[in-house]
Formats: structure tokens, sequence, C-alpha cells
């Protein structure tokens, strides 16, 4: 009797083999070990859960019309990742048009402030993000998260390299304000306990 | 959705910038996505892998289609091309093997005449028919056919003496009493025949004399009169192939025609019309599937014409006998001569049609069309339009090619002939695609009947005193014209033509519009030769045919509804 490999034991190759051979339960099988780490990603780019959603499922179609294009010269889930990014841009641009933005100023120096990780959840800095204008979302997303340059990101979402990275500017601004309310807050909080 | 631990791997910076903060904090993040997305997700595969499936299916259909046309295209020519064969090729390759069945028999064959029995469609020879039997030295062509056909039907060619067909033939009958299938010759069935009269034992022996009885007792017709034709006819040879075909591929008789449901008594017209207003649809707005337009095509037109054997008559009335003579000589190089330089041309075809839905898929049209085809040829004989437009005597001695193609010392100069054929035409064409939004293929087939309005043919001119290197005469002003419209009355082209044409290609109707657009591919051949009177006969007549492309725009497209949702 042949004896099942637990999904969890299954490799990247045994999972790829089996959804290029047709098997429904190993897409199921993949589905279920990236489904957690790419609806957080799709959650970054979205604005709603139904939104998110939507993205993830429309990825994973695309993932599975497309693994046989996959040449396995990176990890699986970089190549999921990365289509789920362009998922979500996808969605971005059906839902919100692009607007022409003037490109604005914005400070040569970001960095300098120190933030304390531990004091911050995942769930508090998602609800931020998730507030931000779409178009701030989309260039801090590309910029901080995935690490894009501007002059991609300008590419992708079709805007000048100026323009990305002056709604990231603002993006960061408005962040920063939020996190600095939020610790407002706290301390407030924690004075008055 | 529940959201697990952010990051559960210890960071060595317990602080950061605020990308630091984000991307730490995001990095590793799992969100479990609700439960029924995975039912929604094999939803959407499972659709999407239907869709690929019909897109295959599409596909494979159209192959399927093309290949079928294929072959019946091939098979339609192949056994046209059998029919086209000379059956008395066919009657004399048989006679042999006869004569070799005679030869082992004595060199004697039996020639006899039957009647058949227009009451009861069964041959039966006529009891004469042993007492009028000769004997021939050798067999000859009629008996062969009828031998052919004898053989055709199963029974194998065993010509006897009449003295001795009684003895083999008693013999015949006591192996197979039923006698249907059993082997006699021509000569000995019939003599079997006549003494079936006197012996009932023998009854309904499938071997007759003549191939038509045959074929009328196989196919349970009658045929009058005596059937032992010492000629051939062309539908004789080509009846036992149909025979074949009713009785391997077709069937003995269609159910609808069997005699037990002829006589079976038929519902009521009224009751047939109840059940149809049950089962089909309120009938829409006819005048809603009507759509017109306009379209036009460019092909590569190759008018294809052989004049070679037509009117080698036509000089016989010249008063120089010389010239007639030298005339009819040349005349079949000068025509082989046209073919091997005639070059296709443009066929440019401008037409306003009416298209009907018949149903979803299937698109009947028809119009008005009209064309104008060019094409090239060259000649050194002065040759245009089947003829010599020139003495021949005056040419070969000056400056024509034809003399001097046979000393080949002097160039040859061709010149330049060109042809222009302007027509009308209504086509009718039959498209099969579907009739949605969007873009979809098309295949279609269909006829036209048209009328040549005018032809005008040219003659280029050249210098006759400054001959050129090169084998072509220098371009000129055209030194002959001939014209022909539709009252001339020595035009050598058909004034009625009739061809069939087929193509597919692209068909769009964009979302919201009334109107589409088609593109595609066209392909027409002629039924008819363009000359009125070619040499040759039948499938080996030339004709003309075009290749190329067309587009036409429809308007009063059907309007696609919305979808209820």
């Amino acid at each position: 009797m042949r004896q099942l490999t637990p999904p969890s034991q299954l490799s990247e190759a045994e999972l790829i083999d089996g959804c290029l051979a047709g098997s429904r339960l190993m897409q199921k099988h993949l589905y279920e070990r990236f489904a957690g780490r790419m609806m957080a990603v799709c959650l970054r780019y979205a604005q709603t859960t139904f939104e998110a959603e939507d993205v993830l499922q429309e990825g994973f179609v695309t993932v599975f019309r497309n693994l046989s294009s996959f040449r396995r010269e990176c990890p699986l889930e970089f190549w999921i990742r990365r289509i789920m990014v362009n998922a979500a841009l996808r969605q971005h641009r059906r839902n919100a048009p692009l607007i022409a933005v003037s490109e604005g100023e914005y400070p040569e120096e970001l960095a300098g402030e120190e933030f304390t990780l531990a004091n911050y959840g995942f769930e508090e800095l998602l609800t931020m993000v998730q507030e931000l204008a779409p178009r701030y979302r989309m260039v801090f997303n590309l910029f901080a998260i995935e690490g894009y340059g501007h002059k991609e990101i300008g590419e992708m979402l079709g805007i000048s390299e100026g323009t990305s990275k002056s709604q990231y500017s603002r993006a960061r601004a408005i962040l920063k304000s939020k996190i600095e309310r939020l610790d407002a807050q706290s301390n407030h909080g924690h004075f008055r306990t | 959705m529940a959201t697990s631990a952010p990051n559960t791997t210890p960071d060595p910076r317990p602080t950061g910038d605020l990308e630091h903060l984000f991307r730490q904090k995001f990095s590793e993040a799992e969100v479990t996505p609700r439960a029924g997305l995975w039912e929604q997700l094999d939803h959407e595969l499972l659709v999407e892998q239907n869709n690929n499936y019909r897109r295959r299916l599409r596909v494979h259909r159209w192959v399927a289609a093309a290949c079928l046309l294929f072959f019946l295209s091939m098979g339609g020519w192949a056994l046209l091309h059998q029919w086209q064969a000379p059956t008395s090729g066919l009657a004399t390759g048989r006679a042999g093997s006869g004569i070799n069945a005679t030869s082992s028999n004595g060199n004697q064959s039996a020639l006899a005449s039957t009647n058949t029995d227009p009451n009861t469609g069964s041959a039966s020879a006529d009891p004469t028919a042993t007492e009028s039997a000769s004997l021939l030295g050798d067999a000859t062509a009629a008996s062969s056919t009828n031998e052919l056909l004898a053989a055709e039907n199963g029974n194998a060619a065993t010509a006897l003496a009449p003295g001795l067909a009684a003895n083999r033939y008693g013999s015949s009958a006591s192996y197979n009493p039923n006698g249907a299938s059993q082997a006699t010759g021509v000569g000995s069935s019939i003599t079997a025949t006549a003494m079936n009269t006197t012996n009932p034992g023998f009854g309904g022996s499938r071997s007759s004399a003549s191939g038509a009885s045959l074929m009328a007792a196989q196919f349970g017709n009658s045929y009058s009169g005596t059937e032992n034709s010492m000629t051939m006819s062309g539908w004789n040879g080509i009846t036992p192939r149909f025979a074949g075909l009713r009785g391997g591929w077709l069937g003995s008789r269609p159910d609808t025609l069997k005699p037990s449901l002829l006589a079976a008594p038929q519902p009521a017209l009224g009751m047939l019309a109840a059940a149809q207003d049950e089962t089909t649809p309120s009938p829409t707005k006819k005048w809603r599937r009507l759509r017109f337009g306009g379209g036009y095509g460019a092909s590569a037109y190759n008018p294809n014409v052989d004049f070679s054997q037509s009117n080698g008559q036509a000089f016989a009335s010249s008063a120089d006998m010389v010239s007639t003579a030298l005339r009819n000589y040349y005349q079949e190089d000068a025509e082989a001569e046209y073919r091997r330089n005639l070059r296709a041309g443009v066929s440019q075809r401008v037409a306003f049609k009416a298209a009907y839905s018949v149903s979803k898929r299937l698109t009947v049209s028809s119009g008005v069309e009209a064309g104008q085809q060019t094409a090239t040829s060259a000649t050194s004989y002065d040759f245009l339009d089947g003829r010599l437009v020139s003495p021949p005597v005056a040419n070969s001695l000056s400056n024509t090619a034809f003399y001097s193609a046979r000393n080949s010392a002097a160039p040859i100069y061709m010149r330049k002939t060109s042809y222009r054929y302007r027509t009308v035409a209504v086509p009718v064409e039959v498209r099969y695609g579907s009739q949605r939004t969007g873009t979809s293929l098309y295949a279609k087939v269909g006829a036209a009947v048209g009328l040549l309005l005018s032809t005008k043919s040219e003659l280029e001119n050249y210098s006759a005193g400054n001959r050129a290197p090169s084998t072509f005469a220098p371009a000129g002003s055209p030194s002959t014209t001939q014209r022909y419209s539709l009252s001339s009355s020595d035009s050598p082209y058909r004034k009625v033509q009739a061809s069939v044409r087929g193509g597919a290609g692209v068909r769009y109707q964009p979302a919201n519009a009334t109107w589409n657009l088609v593109l595609g591919t066209t392909t027409e051949m002629g039924l008819t030769s363009l000359n009125t009177d070619p040499g040759q006969r039948g499938l080996s007549q030339r004709r003309p045919y075009s290749v190329g492309m067309e587009a036409s725009v429809e308007f009063n497209s059907h309007k696609p509804t919305p979808a209820a949702p």
C-alpha cells in the first residue's frame, strides 16, 4: 500500500511537479503552504480584506496557469510573491486610475528616527498602511518593503521617478506621525495606569 | 482571518528606522485567509480549465472540418477522375482477362441477348438465347463489357461453349442450389438462365447477360428492354459504382423510404404544429437577422486560358493560302507560348451584400459584385486572344521571333500582352462562424454566376529597327488593342461565368456595436473555362482561379443584450 507523504513534508519540487501534472490535491497543498504569507502581502496592498482576497485569488490563478514557466532558479515563494505584487498592481490600476500628481518636494534625508520594534504589532502597522491613500500605499510598499527603486516603481505605476519619491516621502511622513500618535497614546495610557 | 505572530525570529536590532520597523514586521507575517477561499479558487480553476478545453475543442473542430473538407474534395476529385476515365479503356482492360478466361475454355464465348421482365425486375434470359447463342472465335468488346459487369458483381468470367455450358451449369447448380453468387461466365450464365426457365430450382439467379440487368437485379429496379448493348455508354460504366456505394456505404434504402413507413398513417398537420409550438420558442423578428454591407477583395488571378485546338479553322477562309498554312502551323506554338508566359494579375472585387442569419452560426449572404481581373503574357507570334493578329509571313521574314526561334542566331523578341476582364456577378455564400461580439473565426463556401461585361487585350508595340539585347521588346504604346463587350459576337471569351469559392478568416464585432468587420482569405475556382470554345473536354479544361484576401463590413448586426443577473 502506498504511503502518502504529509503535505508539510512535500518538497517544493514535488509540489510543482504535482501541480504541473494537473493534480488538484497538489494545487491545494501549494495553496495552503503559501496562502498565509501571500495573504499578508495582499493585505498590505489592499484597502480591505475583501480586496486582498480578490488579489490573492487572482494571484494564485496566475500562479497555477504559469507554473510551467517557473524556472526554479529562485525559491518558489519569491516567485509567487512577485506574482501577488503584480496582481495587486493590476487591481490598483483597475480600482484607482492613476491621477497625475505633481512631483512636489521631497526631503533628501529620510532616516534619523529610531523606533523600538517590540512596541508595535503587525495589525497596528497594517492598519496604518491600509489607511494610506492608494498611491501612497503602493509606493511605500514597493519601496520600503519589497525593495524596488524609485525608477522601477515609476515604470511599474506609470509615474515619474520624482513623483514616486515625492509620494513615498509623503507616505512616510504620514506613517511617522501616526506612529508618534500611537506612541503618545500608549504613553498616556501608561501614565494613567 | 486570523493573524499569527508576525516575527518569531529574534532580531539582533531591537530598534531601527521606520523602514526597518515595517520591513521587520511585515516580512514574515502570515494571515490565514478565510476557509472558503480555496473552494472559490478551485471553482475558478475549474472554469478556466473548461475554457481552455473549449478553446482547444474549437481549434480541433476547425482542424477536423478542414481535414474533412480536404478529404471530401480529394475523394470527390478521385471519384470524378475515375468517372472521367474512358469506359472503353476499362472494357478493353477487362476484355483481356475475359479473353484469357475464354482461351482456357477453348477460345469460345457465347453472346446472347436477354430480355428483362419490367414487372418483376428480375432478369430472365430469353429461352431463345441458347438457340441464338453463337460461337465466336474471340471475345468481342461487347462480351467483355458484359463480363466486366458480371465480374464486378462477384461473378467470375468463365465463358463456356454452349455445348459444355449445360454440363458445367449442372454441376454449378449442384454446388450452390441458390445460385445467387455462383461463378459463371457471360456465355454460361445466359445458358444457365435460359435453362433456369426449365429448372425452377435455380430461380433468382443473379447471373444475367448484361451489366444493366445485373444492376437492375441488385437495385430491385426494373430495366425495360433488351439490355445487351454492344456499345457501353458512360453511365453503364458508372452505375455499378453507385451500386457498390448503395450496398456498402449508404445502405440499401433509407428508412424513410421504406414502404412500410410510407404506408403508415401520418399524424395530422395540426398535431405536428402543436408539437412544434411546444418545443420551439416564439419567433423573433426576422428582419433583425438581416444585415447589409460591402466588401473589397484583392486576389492574384490567373485566367488559365488554353486556346489550343480551339480555332484551327479560323484562318481557312483566308485568301492567302501560304499565310493560312503558316498561321495554322504556328498557331499551336503561339498558344503554347502564350500559356508558358501567362502570369497572374491582380483581381479586384467590390461587393454589396445582404446577409441573413439562418441560425446562431450559419449566415447566408448574397448580393451583387463588380470585379476587374488582369493578367499578362508575352508573345513572339503577335498572338492575342487566341489569334494571330498580324500576318505571320511578314512577321517571320522581317522581325518577329517565331522565325528566329528556329534560327537561334537571332534574338527572340517578345511582346508583352496584357489582358483585362471586367465582370459583374451574383454571389451566394454560406458562412459558418460565431456571431457574437469580439473576435471569432469563420469559414465560408459559395458560388457565383457572373457576366463578362468587357475584355480589353493589348499587344505592346516596339521599334522594329531598334533591337534590344534582352529577349523582351522595349516597352511602348500599345500597337494592337482588342476589345470585346457583352454584345460582341466574335468574342473568344465565354460571357456567362460560374465559379465556386471558399474562404476563412476572422470576424470582429466590438461590444455594443451594430457593425462587424470581416477579414480573411478567399479562393475562387471557375466552373467554366474563360474561353468560349475550349479544345479540351470535361475536367481537362483549364479554368480560371484566384487566391487572395478580402475584407467586408456589415451593418445592422444584432446588438447583444446584457445578460440577466
